[in-house]
């Protein structure tokens, strides 16, 4: 072994890594879902309110490049874009994965034939919202391709120029209020 | 937990790992080491080879069991050839006076035997009785090694817990960092302490202790084929004796035959690095190479300075082997230009690579590269600096870990204006006759 070096790469290899976590969640717009280790097992389970379970095993997601001895003496401009092109590839598997995942469950709309407006609502109305101490609602993630995002952008704003929209939006929020308040209420704090 | 702890690295052990603390205590025991093998292609048959006080010569071989019986048949195949050359092949070193008779042949190993291989042993001695044969074939088995080591460590190893957390800490290390030295420093500091001048025989013992130390340390970083962390482990413990010998002003002669042992360890792991390097060619990449693309410049340094060193080393003791010398050459100069200081810690390095090249009259290389080296040290310890170069009483850990910012940097202090190696650099420039070069430098 030649002069390793060994606790320095070591740290140097951690942060690349969390540079490529970072950067691929950001590529599959996936940072906002909650991340949780698992210690133990090698199963993940969701219990849904409804009595529905969902187990999965877990999945592998890996990246992999070359790297050349030419490229290793441009140090900085290899990490930028080694960080690129594995994030990319997991941001791709990730995402294919979670759309692969969510097309499962039950809560699916389909928004052909639909005005945008009212498919969003739909979205929303088969979405667990939560509130925060002052009442007002912790908004969803909505997750759409750049096409539609565009069409979506200015929805909110509509809404409330809108009354139809905006009492349809309202009501919803209302609906989703007291149902955050029903399972506040029956929340076991203790067993 | 001390015999714990050697039990668990005899059994582990390679023949290396356990011949330096073993010729250290055969000279604890009164015999001279004449020659210690490098376990190099040229085998002699005779890993160790020693004279005691009545002009004796006794011969070892060295064996790794693992802590396993030897059987009937390895000792047919593997031992019983080899003991004709021990016994019957007349030592030959220029330290050993021709008329000189082996009296024990040694077959030291770290396992036992069983009975029908010494029984084997106990027959050959007896024809070698019959035919009137001086010498005899005698073996060192695993719990008399782990006696013969444990022995002084009692007296002179660490006894206090903080000292005991400080040598397993060293035992138990993943042998694949840089040795954390200032811990090495601290244990054989404790263990060669005394209140009173030492007498010959605590000399010994302690001189004996502290190598067992160091072999305990290093054997991690051996199984890891970590050269440089083998050489520094050496070169902490040949400080240490030194520093013992001034301070009790022991002859330069009572430590010679330790020392001797020693540096040579020293050399044999520098020899490792360079072997491998060379076998490596232009791979030099460790660890994780995406990291490691940030650090291979820093590598090559380290490279540079210690295939410098080896060259330079080589030469003084006359262990000169042509080919091998231009494909170093070769590969010291292909490093330059692709070198970096990762601070004043690193000076020695280049330092060893200018001594090279003033010895092979190489000046203009020795004078270029010391200019950029004051260069590089003003410039990154100058006022506005965000890259500074740190003293060199921190490691290439630390002054890495200040460069990326990287968790647990130890790094707190402000270099600006400052610098330990710049002055010596600047006497060195001067004494090259390149003081006019020196003026040009300033402005």
């Amino acid at each position: 072994m030649l002069p390793h070096f060994y606790s320095a790469n070591q740290k140097l290899r951690e942060r690349i890594e969390e540079s490529i976590r970072l950067r691929s969640q950001e590529k599959s717009g996936a940072f906002n879902i909650p991340a949780k280790i698992l210690f133990e097992g090698d199963q993940f389970g969701v219990i849904r309110d409804n009595g529905d379970e969902d187990i999965s095993p877990l999945k592998k997601l890996e990246g992999s490049t070359v790297i050349t001895k030419e490229d290793m003496s441009n140090n900085k401009k290899i990490i930028g874009e080694t960080i690129d092109e594995i994030a990319e590839q997991f941001a791709k598997q990730q995402s294919s994965m979670i759309l692969s995942e969510l097309s499962k469950t039950p809560n699916q709309i389909d928004g052909k034939d639909k005005p945008l407006v009212d498919a969003i609502l739909e979205a929303l109305e088969v979405m667990l919202i939560d509130f925060d101490e002052n009442g007002s609602a912790i908004m969803p993630t909505l997750v759409m391709n750049p096409v539609l995002f565009e069409k979506a952008k200015d929805i909110f704003v509509l809404a409330d120029k809108d009354p139809k929209i905006k009492n349809k939006f309202d009501s919803l929020m209302e609906r989703k209020k007291r149902e955050w308040n029903d399972r506040e209420s029956t929340r076991k704090l203790v067993d | 937990m001390i015999e714990r702890v050697l039990e668990n690295w005899l059994t582990n052990a390679s023949e290396r790992s356990y011949q330096v603390p073993f010729c250290q205590a055969l000279t604890g025991m009164g015999q001279k080491v004449i020659h210690s093998t490098r376990h190099c292609a040229m085998e002699m048959g005779k890993d160790i080879i020693a004279q005691d006080d009545d002009g004796y010569i006794h011969v070892y071989q060295l064996k790794s069991l693992k802590g396993r019986k030897l059987t009937q048949s390895e000792y047919r195949s593997d031992i019983a050839p080899q003991l004709n050359s021990l016994i019957l092949g007349k030592p030959i070193h220029p330290s050993i006076p021709e008329n000189s008779k082996v009296k024990f042949a040694y077959i030291v190993m770290s396992g036992d035997i069983n009975e029908e291989a010494s029984r084997e042993i106990d027959d050959l001695n007896r024809t070698l009785e019959q035919s009137n044969i001086l010498t005899r074939v005698k073996t060192i088995t695993f719990g008399e090694l782990i006696s013969l080591f444990s022995k002084n460590l009692h007296k002179f190893g660490p006894r206090e817990p903080i000292h005991s957390k400080l040598f397993l800490e060293l035992f138990l290390s993943n042998g694949k960092d840089f040795l954390p030295k200032e811990k090495l420093f601290s244990l054989l500091e404790v263990g060669m302490a005394c209140d009173v001048p030492p007498t010959k025989t605590q000399t010994n013992e302690i001189i004996s202790s502290a190598a067992l130390i160091c072999s305990l340390t290093a054997s991690n970083y051996q199984m890891e084929s970590n050269w440089f962390a083998e050489f520094e482990c050496w070169g902490v413990y040949t400080i240490c004796l030194m520093q013992f010998s001034q301070k009790w002003e022991l002859s330069s002669k009572s430590i010679q035959t330790e020392l001797d042992i020693a540096l040579k360890s020293m050399y044999m792991s520098l020899e490792g690095l360079i072997d491998e390097c060379l076998e490596r060619e232009e791979n030099i990449t460790e660890g994780n190479a995406l990291a490691d693309s940030l650090l291979a410049t820093y590598r090559r340094s380290h490279l540079l300075g210690l295939a410098s060193l080896y060259l330079l080393w080589s030469e003084t003791i006359g262990n000169i082997q042509q080919e091998k010398t231009l494909k170093i050459m070769s590969f010291i100069h292909s490093q330059i230009g692709k070198i970096a200081i990762w601070g004043e810690s690193c000076v020695p390095f280049i330092f060893s690579y200018i001594l090279y090249c003033r010895r092979s009259n190489e000046e203009t290389s020795a004078n270029k590269i010391i200019k950029e080296l004051i260069t590089t040290i003003i410039h990154r310890n100058s006022k506005g600096s965000n890259f500074p170069c740190p003293s060199p009483y921190y490691s290439a850990t630390d002054c890495i870990s200040l460069q990326f910012s990287l968790p647990d940097s130890e790094v707190r202090e402000d270099f600006t204006n400052s610098s330990y190696t710049l002055y010596p650099l600047i006497l060195l420039m001067t004494q090259f006759g390149l003081r006019n070069e020196l003026v040009l430098s300033e402005t």
